[in-house]
């Protein structure tokens, strides 16, 4: 009981935290990959300047739920003109995956070399903004671990309420199912996907500003963070939410609780494990559906 | 008796060869003319590093050869990743895996078994087999952009384990690999003496693509294009695709591990940096800007990356920025690459009629 | 209703059935586009399947050519069980061409027929030049020549006008050798000269092997046929020659009635 209360949960609640982040990062992939079926490898830097900017703007004095809303709104214009400047090009070839995937691995390398040449290749941490800890049901908890949660649960949620209850959200589900159909009925195509890579590319700020108290700021910051994404994504389901947020889940879980039995070297060979299993018996992952890429 | 009506008209089209009628004889030509334009840029590319590698040996240079050494093994993972993604159709992010593993086998034999170059790259091809045959029963069944996501994701994990795994040097890699003579027939060359490796890694380079391009025309070479072109029709002809991918794939490993094997004897040791996700990003770029699937395009396009880095490298630090920004503006306007551009040019007949 | 194929009277000399279906049927989501369809092809001829849009044709050629599974039921191939993928049904005498013309649009006409013809070569062939594979060779010209595509060989198979492109992709299908041939709408979009052509060159191969054939052109399939068969919302409507399934008021009112 006491080993529940003082070493398994607390790890749980940890994962939790992580988890949480994690499936925001994982949303922005899923919704830019399944919907706008473009593979952004650049995902991570974009994670990795949210984060950056986070630091910048509290160094300036803004306060850090100042810094949480102030982010993504930044991010926004930046997503949109990546996309109209640079995805949308490879979107009208037909070899669209790979070249997607080739244009946004070299906006991802300059990037990482302009977060370098900015900032130093030095780690950076930002404070925590919420000190102390707090005790839940007899748990010890870090405060800012569960305002992590709580803000992020927050957030997926308005996600899901936006892409599934809005008239926006239905547009862009509609242009995601059939894109010549949806512009027929009136859609605006183009400028939905413009904007939902830029919600995608915002999420992914977020989650940057989010996690930079406790994994610090540095410019290859979200190159492993990428890979825990993408799995996320392939084992929820390309395109699907709910998948992303059980995947995202599921995946942290099994990280945070077998490190306490195994080297925490081995907690990516068990996800990737994971990964390459589900593709193998159900490619579509948990809840995607087959037709996706 | 259909057939023989038909066989023998053909031979009234052809004239000159008995049994081969004049429709083939055409394609064949055609055919002639796109890979003699290729080669013929392959014969310039090597008469060309060879002349250089001539003058910077008469003029006592060792930097400039080392570093054409290094491009030409580095073109090796290039023509690796070049197998998958011109051939094949297949993206792979992760091909530098293979690249480090045949680096750490051979490194690892010759530090402590025994410093011989053919043990050291018989090692190397040997894990390249055996890691191209596990990666590659994980990685072919699917394509696309799964494809390229698993093979990501294995490079990322092999290398973080060798990264943590302290037998291997860890974080520092291996060092301290001894000088070893390369036996080549009744004289031997030293590893450390560079005109003479470089001369080792020169005629590697011309046999491998001189065996690679014997396989591009064969019926095997021609299943990986017409796998490129539409995978789904492949089975109803009568080849299943899946162990067709295998093959290309342990091929491609193979080779990528070979050409990391000389990379210790080069530089003296290894570090997991050689899996990592930037190595196999640059032989990506070598790739696409060489010209996909031309196999002189990744060699060339290997040579253009290394001395360019390397010229970069001396105005500023943050060359990837430079190389990021060239390799998109390739993406976007010359996705043929050199080579490509050179095939279309020189390769083709005259256009239109016919 | 028939749903079993019909037992041979005693005595009745039993011709080779070469492809058997015994209650096939696949679903997707909730509706079954084939459901309960028991056919016996007997070899040589020409077999059609007919009937109205969404009727399961194309699905059921998908599940006979290994393109599909099936949900239930079994495909029979000269007596053996049909095997699971298309290269092993391919090896066992079937092939088919496609609704939609399924080839390699890169390559030259001459290339796609040879790459078609290959299988007809040893393995070890396939690590020799291309040269060697003769047997390969002189088929694809053989079929250049039949199909009268010989003056467009070098070019693009992308290239080539609709009419062209379906008479490659019914070459293609040939070029193994097969058995049967599993001919999928093979005269879709062609103009009238052209479709005559086709119909003159399926009339010849129903005299060398075991044709099936989707089409909608009913003047054709009559014409053509020895047997017909008739789909209609995934079962089998009726079969029969073309004489007494044109005459059965059950396929007419498919046909021409609600649906």
């Amino acid at each position: 009981m006491e080993y529940i209360q003082f070493v398994l949960a607390p790890q749980m609640l940890n994962g939790l935290s992580f988890g949480v982040s994690v499936i925001l990062m994982a949303l922005g992939l899923t919704i830019i990959f399944g919907l706008l079926d473009v593979i952004n490898m650049a995902h991570g830097e974009f994670y990795a300047i949210g984060a950056y900017t986070g630091f910048v703007l509290l160094g300036a004095g803004f306060s850090f739920w100042a810094v949480i809303a102030l982010v993504p709104i930044l991010m926004l214009p930046l997503g949109y003109a990546v996309q109209r400047f640079l995805v949308r090009r490879a979107f009208n070839s037909g070899d669209r995956h790979t070249l997607s995937l080739l244009l946004t691995l070299g906006l991802s390398m300059i990037v990482a070399d302009l977060l370098r040449m900015g900032f130093g290749p030095n780690t950076v941490r930002p404070e925590t903004p919420v000190k102390g800890g707090l005790e839940l049901l007899g748990i010890f908890l870090p405060a800012y671990r569960a305002t992590l949660i709580a803000l992020g649960s927050a957030i997926i949620a308005a996600v899901y309420l936006l892409v599934y209850r809005t008239s926006l959200g239905a547009m862009i589900r509609a242009a995601a199912y059939d894109r010549n159909m949806a512009a027929s009925l009136g859609v605006p195509v183009e400028r939905v996907y413009s904007a939902t890579f830029a919600f995608g590319v915002a999420l992914a700020g977020l989650s940057g500003v989010l996690l930079s108290p406790v994994f610090s700021v540095f410019p290859t910051m979200g190159h492993d963070f990428l890979v825990l994404a993408f799995t996320v994504v392939i084992v929820g389901g390309l395109g699907s939410i709910k998948g992303a947020v059980l995947a995202g889940l599921l995946l942290t879980q099994i990280q945070a609780v077998s490190s306490l039995f195994i080297s925490p070297v081995w907690s990516d060979p068990i996800v990737f494990g994971i990964m390459v299993l589900v593709l193998m018996l159900r490619p579509q992952g948990l809840f995607g559906k087959i037709g996706y890429a | 008796m259909l057939e023989a009506a038909a066989e023998k008209k053909g031979q009234e089209l052809s004239g000159s060869v008995p049994g081969r009628g004049g429709a083939a004889e055409r394609v064949y030509a055609q055919e002639r003319r796109a890979s003699r334009s290729l080669h013929g840029l392959a014969l310039l590319f090597f008469c060309a590093l060879a002349v250089f590698a001539a003058i910077a040996r008469a003029a006592g240079d060792s930097f400039f050869l080392r570093l054409a050494t290094e491009a030409l093994i580095f073109g090796g993972l290039a023509i690796s990743t070049d197998i998958l993604l011109g051939f094949a159709g297949l993206l792979s992010l992760g091909q530098a895996l293979y690249f480090g593993l045949g680096a750490y086998a051979s490194a690892l034999v010759m530090k402590d078994v025994q410093p011989s170059f053919w043990l050291a790259l018989g090692a190397s091809a040997g894990a390249g087999l055996l890691a191209g045959l596990l990666g590659g029963l994980i990685a072919s069944r699917v394509r696309g952009v799964y494809f390229a996501l698993i093979t990501f994701g294995l490079a990322q994990v092999v290398a973080k384990v060798i990264y943590n795994t302290r037998e291997l040097g860890a974080s520092d890699g291996i060092i301290g690999i001894p000088i070893i003579q390369v036996p080549v027939g009744f004289a031997t060359v030293e590893a450390n003496s560079p005109a003479g490796f470089f001369l080792v890694v020169f005629v590697a380079a011309m046999l491998l693509y001189a065996v690679l391009s014997f396989l591009a025309g064969t019926p095997f070479g021609r299943l990986l294009a017409a796998l490129r072109i539409n995978q789904s029709r492949l089975p109803f002809l009568g080849w299943p695709a899946g162990p067709i991918k295998l093959a290309a794939f342990v091929i491609a490993a193979a080779i990528a591990s070979v050409a990391g094997g000389l990379y210790p004897m080069l530089r003296g040791f290894v570090s997991p940096e050689l899996m990592y996700f930037e190595m196999s990003t640059n032989a990506i770029i070598a790739v696409v800007i060489g010209g996909t699937g031309t196999l002189i395009g990744p060699l060339l396009g290997a040579m253009l990356l290394v001395f360019g880095k390397s010229v970069i490298g001396t105005f500023t630090e943050y060359h990837q920025i430079v190389i990021g920004a060239l390799f998109m503006a390739a993406v976007l306007f010359f996705p043929r690459g050199l080579a490509g551009v050179v095939k279309a040019q020189f390769g083709s007949p005259k256009k239109g009629t016919g | 209703m028939a749903n079993r194929a019909p037992e041979p009277l005693a005595g009745q000399k039993r011709t080779a059935i070469v492809l058997e279906t015994l209650d096939l049927s696949v679903h997707f989501g909730g509706l079954w586009a084939v459901n309960g369809v028991s056919v016996a092809i007997e070899s040589g001829g020409i077999t059609s399947i007919i009937g109205p849009n969404g009727a399961g044709k194309s699905t059921f050629f998908n599940l006979i050519s290994g393109a599909i599974r099936p949900s239930s039921g079994r495909i029979l191939i000269n007596g053996w069980p049909a095997r699971s993928s298309p290269s092993k049904i391919r090896a066992q005498g079937l092939a088919r061409s496609f609704q939609i013309t399924n080839l390699f649009p890169q390559l030259s006409v001459f290339e796609n027929l040879r790459l078609a013809a290959q299988i007809l070569e040893p393995m070890a062939r396939g690590i020799l030049p291309v040269r060697m594979s003769s047997t390969a060779e002189a088929k694809a010209e053989a079929l250049l020549t039949r199909f009268d595509l010989a003056h467009r060989a070098e070019r693009l198979a992308g290239e080539l006008s609709h009419g062209e492109q379906r008479r490659l992709e019914i070459a293609a299908a040939l070029a193994s050798e097969p058995q049967i041939l599993l001919l999928d709408e093979p005269t879709q979009g062609m103009s009238h000269g052209d479709t005559q052509d086709t119909k003159a060159l399926i009339k010849s191969l129903g005299g060398e092997l075991t044709v099936l054939l989707i089409e909608h052109d009913i003047e054709l399939v009559m014409d053509l046929s020895k047997h017909v068969v008739v789909l209609h919302q995934g079962s089998k409507l009726a079969e029969g020659s073309p004489a007494a399934v044109s005459a059965n008021p059950e396929v007419q009112a498919a046909y021409f009635g609600g649906q």
